[in-house]
C-alpha cells in the first residue's frame, strides 16, 4: 500500500521546496553535488590511509604478546567501526525514506549496503586471520564474532531483498524493515563483551588507557578510521551516482542530461 | 627503525601470512568496489547515449 503522495506532510515539504534551501535534497539536486565532493573525499582518504598505514608498519612497535600478527589491528578495528556506523546510517537513511516518502534518503540506503557489507566481510576476514595464531583457531562460537556475521548476513539480505522485489516502492519499505529489524543486533554487538565472557580481547579504544597500548599504535587506528570514512564517502556518493540515474532514467532531467552531453 | 631491513618486513616475524592476508584482502576489495562502481557509471552512460568528442566525461551524467 503507497504511502499517500498528497499527505499534508509533503506539502509542507514542496512550501520548503520552493523556498529553495532543499533543492541539494532532491536526487537531480545533490547529483552534481556528489561529484564535486567525490575527489575531495577520495584524496583525503587516501592521505589518511597512507599516515596510519606508515604509523602501523613503521612507527608502531611489535607487540609483546602478539608477536606482529597485531597489526592487523590496524584494519579490524576500523572496518569494524565503519561496518556498524554504515548500518546506523542506512537504517536512518532508510526509515527517512519510508516515513517521508523521501526518494534521495532511499537511494543513499541502497548505496551505502555493499560498502557496509564489503567492511563487515573484511572485519570477519581480518579477525580470522588474526586469531588464527593468537588461539589457534580461525574462528570460534562467540558473541562479538557472532554479531558481526549477523550483521554482514543483515547487509546481503537487505540487498538481495531490494533485488528480489521488481516494484521499487515495495522493494524500499521491505528493505527499510528488514533494517530496522535488524538495528536490534547493534546493542548484542556493542554489550557483548559485558554480556558473555568472551575470548575476543576488550574494546579497543579502552585498551589506550591500558600501558600496554603505544600511542602510535592508537594514532595509526584513528588515522584509519578516519581514512575509511572518508573512503566511504567517496564509495557511496559514486554508487549514488549510479543509483540516482538507474532509478530515474525515466524522469525528464536524466534524459535532458544525456542529450546535452552528447 | 624497527625492520631489520626489507625481508625481516615481509616475513612479519613469522605472521606473514596472516597480516598479509589480511591486508591484500583489504586491498583487493577497495580496487574491486571502486573498479565495479567505474564500469557501472560507464555503463548507465553509454545506455544514455551520452557521449564527448574528448572522450571526456560528460558533466552531468
Amino acid at each position: 500500500m503507497p504511502l499517500s503522495k498528497k499527505s499534508s506532510i509533503h506539502g509542507i515539504f514542496r512550501d520548503v521546496d520552493n523556498i529553495g534551501w532543499s533543492k541539494s535534497c532532491t536526487p537531480q539536486g545533490f547529483y552534481p553535488l556528489a561529484r564535486a565532493l567525490i575527489p575531495w573525499f577520495a584524496a583525503a582518504s587516501l592521505l589518511f590511509c597512507t599516515l596510519g598505514l606508515y604509523l602501523g608498519f613503521f612507527v608502531a612497535p611489535t607487540n609483546a604478546q602478539q608477536g606482529e600478527a597485531y597489526r592487523i589491528i590496524f584494519i579490524h578495528v576500523p572496518a569494524a567501526w565503519m561496518s556498524m556506523l554504515i548500518y546506523l546510517l542506512l537504517v536512518v537513511c532508510a526509515s527517512v525514506g519510508l516515513v517521508f516518502n523521501a526518494r534521495l534518503a532511499t537511494m543513499m540506503a541502497q548505496a551505502l549496503a555493499p560498502t557496509g557489507a564489503m567492511f563487515a566481510f573484511l572485519t570477519l576476514w581480518t579477525g580470522c586471520l588474526w586469531v588464527k595464531p593468537i588461539w589457534d583457531a580461525w574462528w570460534v562460537w562467540d558473541m562479538r564474532l557472532f554479531s558481526e556475521l549477523i550483521l554482514l548476513f543483515l547487509y546481503l539480505g537487505f540487498i538481495a531483498l531490494q533485488a528480489a522485489i521488481d516494484d521499487p516502492p515495495l522493494a524500499d519499505r521491505a528493505g527499510a524493515l528488514l533494517a530496522m529489524a535488524g538495528i536490534a543486533n547493534i546493542p548484542i554487538y556493542v554489550l557483548s563483551m559485558q554480556w558473555w565472557t568472551t575470548l575476543h580481547q576488550g574494546a579497543s579504544i579502552s585498551l589506550a588507557d591500558a600501558p600496554g597500548m603505544a600511542l602510535s599504535v592508537l594514532s595509526g587506528m584513528l588515522a584509519m578510521a578516519v581514512g575509511f570514512c572518508l573512503y566511504s564517502c567517496a564509495v557511496v556518493l559514486l554508487r549514488l551516482r549510479c543509483v540516482i540515474p538507474e532509478r530515474e532514467h525515466h524522469s525528464n532531467w536524466v534524459a535532458t542530461c544525456g542529450r546535452a552531453s552528447s | 627503525m624497527i625492520w631489520d631491513g626489507w625481508p625481516d618486513f615481509f616475513a612479519m616475524g613469522d605472521h606473514g601470512p596472516y597480516v598479509w592476508g589480511s591486508y591484500g584482502m583489504f586491498l583487493g576489495l577497495i580496487v574491486t568496489e571502486v573498479v565495479v562502481l567505474l564500469l557501472r557509471k560507464r555503463a548507465i552512460r553509454r545506455h544514455l547515449g551520452v557521449k564527448s568528442a574528448s572522450g571526456a566525461v560528460g558533466d552531468d551524467i
